[in-house]
């Protein structure tokens, strides 16, 4: 039997996103996270737009998108890891020790390339150690990559002196975050064309192939999965792994945006990346969550946020609401467990 | 109850709490301001003068130097304590003393336990940084009443001996004041104030505040604050905030930052958005690293920082303990020199050599601290 056809008794649920003939637009809206996501969108959107002149301008748009582009990029990896009913707490680390690492690896030899290339290389690494401790030692890994958290965090503290300066000055360097990809018509900064890309890839990757629908077996009932000839190992492996290189692109346009690799970076940055995947229709217990969600999760939290510095507010609201609405997420998707159940 | 009323339902009540949440964002919350250490006595002024003339190859008649000095820190990693233990070891290995650092990492619990470790090792001074000023007074206060002079640095904290710090709200003013002339000078008398803050000190509160009175008091009504922005004294918060700051108020011409990175950080957001670097001056304080030294030689619109000097503070956290262990009384606060630091007189206080910059002691003891408390 092949993993595909084994994979479709499993799917007990409606995919996210479908609807039943006849559902008006709201029903179809509020039938799915995604739409659900997307109405909530619209609303802070608009009343982001009465309160701040400045929200829906171009600049605006360009700065919240470029700022959604670093959580999202980790996100897209962080959604696969959920799905498989795994997590990873150490990408927030990543943002400092990759950032220190890649940019000493450019200041020593003076190519962009170098690290770029450095900054996957740690994420293949990083992700395949998160993976052999998790599924070679039984050891669940939210322990082990809160492990790696600590032990990159000191990692990144004792290999710089605080921060390592950009000694390198690529010109090419700094377009990576603040350059436009497409000035005309409208100026479409870079991070935004790379999380795009990104985004079409992981939501074709989740949806058209089989190793997509192998994962949603897979985190819906690993047993089932394993009895009907799917490499849990492997495909969890990919994961990890996938998740740690995401992360250490996204270090590496977060050292961009910063012109520096700074060894303090990316603090809380493990939770923004789980809370908005959990947001985005994702569940601990594994076997949901879509790209879509993902993006759109992120883009809320964004808007919240730029719309607490457009407004004045105190910027520490951002860490309360990205809490709260974590909080909100968890306990919406134990909701919506318990009603499909008794459905 | 069908599904989708249940998400209805949950869909209200999840705009409320945002609803909530916005509204409850426009509760300010005030912050205490720095505790008054009073005017020092006569004796502690004598004191405080011996402190700053102490020579280890030449300590007065009768002096015991301490064998053993601790230094409780809070968040080593930092450049800024990585420097000033420099100025720690240094001075204390030329009085011949066994200094060592236990780093809390911002852990109160951590900070507090370190305290206690010292105390059972018998150490003869305690340097003491507080994670959290008020939290730690009990703790110092305890282990004041071993007898043991306990030297605190940055912030004060109940039961210590002195506080070793510069005066930060005249620091800010002081920087203020240079950046006042400066906007009338080259940016047509007008200064639209971005300042990258962190309101949780009271320490970094003072800075800012000085800052604002200072630029104040030479443009008026010309000097206006577009907006206060928290950057949690981190680079990449800091360059986030900046980021959304600079969109709702692109016509900021000066940027103030509590540290380095927030300057830093609020420059680099202005840069990305495309503004006219030209008309921006950058106004950072601390400039304990080379990020900041460098960025005031690349003639750049980091024009000028309130410079704290932390291998010199490390140094008079030494003396001050060698000081104090020897019976000398001194001020509530040790007051350590800050001035406005910019390319044309950074050669006077650091000599660079490579990518080195070695402070020169004697240029920064000059500098007056008339006034400051």
């Amino acid at each position: 039997m092949s993993a595909e056809q084994a994979v479709r008794p499993t799917q007990v649920e409606r995919p996210s996103g479908t609807t039943r003939t006849g559902d008006s637009i709201v029903q179809r809206l509020l039938s799915s996270p995604e739409g659900y996501l997307f109405t909530f969108i619209v609303v802070v959107w608009v009343f982001l737009a009465i309160k701040s002149t400045v929200f829906l301008t171009e600049r605006n748009i360009g700065v919240l998108l470029s700022q959604v582009a670093l959580i999202a990029i980790t996100g897209f990896g962080m959604t696969l890891l959920l799905i498989a009913r795994e997590v990873d707490l150490s990408v927030g680390s990543m943002q400092a020790f990759v950032g220190v690492v890649a940019m000493q690896a450019m200041n020593q030899w003076h190519y962009l390339v170098v690290g770029i290339v450095v900054a996957i290389l740690l994420g293949v690494i990083v992700g395949s150690l998160n993976s052999a401790l998790t599924l070679k030692l039984g050891i669940t890994s939210f322990i082990v990559t809160l492990a790696m958290m600590q032990i990159l965090r000191g990692a990144a503290y004792t290999s710089t002196n605080a921060a390592v300066q950009n000694e390198h000055k690529l010109s090419s360097f700094k377009r990576v975050f603040n350059g436009a990809a497409i000035e005309n018509p409208v100026r479409i900064p870079w991070p935004v064309v790379i999380m795009a890309v990104f985004f079409v890839i992981f939501s074709l990757i989740l949806a058209k192939t089989t190793f997509g629908r192998s994962l949603y077996a897979l985190g819906s009932n690993p047993e089932a999965a394993a009895l009907s000839g799917i490499h849990v190992w492997r495909l969890k492996t990919i994961c990890f792994i996938v998740t740690s290189v995401m992360a250490g692109l996204s270090a590496f346009m977060l050292i961009a945006r910063m012109n520096s690799g700074q060894n303090n970076a990316g603090f809380g940055f493990e939770l923004q990346v789980i809370g908005a995947v959990l947001l985005g229709g994702a569940s601990l217990a594994g076997g949901k969550g879509t790209i879509l969600g993902t993006f759109l999760a992120t883009l809320l939290l964004g808007s919240l946020n730029n719309g607490i510095t457009l407004m004045g507010y105190n910027p520490n609201w951002q860490w309360a609401v990205t809490g709260i609405i974590i909080l909100v997420a968890v306990f919406l998707d134990s909701i919506r467990r318990r009603y499909t159940q008794e459905s | 109850m069908t599904k989708t009323s249940l998400w209805r339902g949950w869909a209200a009540r999840f705009a409320l709490a945002l609803v909530a949440l916005l509204a409850l964002g426009q509760i300010a919350v005030a912050q205490d301001a720095t505790p008054s250490a009073g005017s020092p006595t006569a004796a502690q002024m004598e004191g405080d003068a011996l402190v700053r003339s102490l020579d280890p190859t030449a300590p007065p008649d009768g002096w015991t130097i301490p064998a053993k000095v601790g230094h409780v820190t809070n968040y080593l990693v930092h450049e800024w304590y990585q420097n000033l233990t420099k100025g720690e070891q240094a001075r204390a290995d030329e009085w011949g003393i066994d200094f060592s650092i236990n780093d809390a990492n911002l852990d109160l619990t951590k900070s507090l336990a370190a305290v206690d470790d010292y105390l059972a090792q018998d150490i003869d001074v305690l340097n003491f940084t507080p994670v959290n000023e008020e939290a730690s007074g009990p703790k110092i206060t305890e282990a004041a009443a071993t007898g043991i002079p306990i030297i605190c640095e940055s912030s004060p904290t109940d039961g210590c001996t002195t506080l070793v710090s510069i005066d930060d709200y005249a620091a800010g003013y002081k920087v203020g004041v240079w950046a006042g002339d400066y906007v009338n000078e080259n940016l047509d008398g007008k200064a639209v104030i971005l300042d990258v803050g962190l309101p949780a000190l009271s320490t970094t509160v003072n800075r800012s505040q000085g800052f604002i009175d200072g630029i104040t008091s030479v443009l008026g009504e010309n000097a206006t604050v577009a907006q206060s922005v928290d950057g949690n004294g981190l680079k990449d918060v800091a360059v986030q905030v900046s980021a959304d700051a600079l969109t709702a108020h692109p016509d900021v011409n000066v940027i103030f930052g509590i540290n380095d990175d927030s300057a830093l950080g609020g420059m680099q957001s202005y840069e990305a958005a495309g503004l006219d670097m030209d008309k921006l001056l950058v106004v950072g304080f601390g400039c304990e690293g080379n990020a900041c030294k460098d960025a005031l030689m690349e003639g750049g619109p980091y024009k000028v920082s309130a410079a704290m000097f932390p291998e010199y503070q490390g140094r008079l956290l030494i003396d001050a303990g060698v000081a104090a262990f020897n019976g000398t009384e001194l001020a509530p606060h040790t007051i350590a020199p800050s001035t406005p630091m910019t390319a044309d007189n950074l050669a006077d206080y650091y000599t660079k050599d490579g990518d080195t910059y070695t402070p020169n002691f004697d240029a920064i003891a000059a500098i007056s601290i008339e006034g400051e408390k």
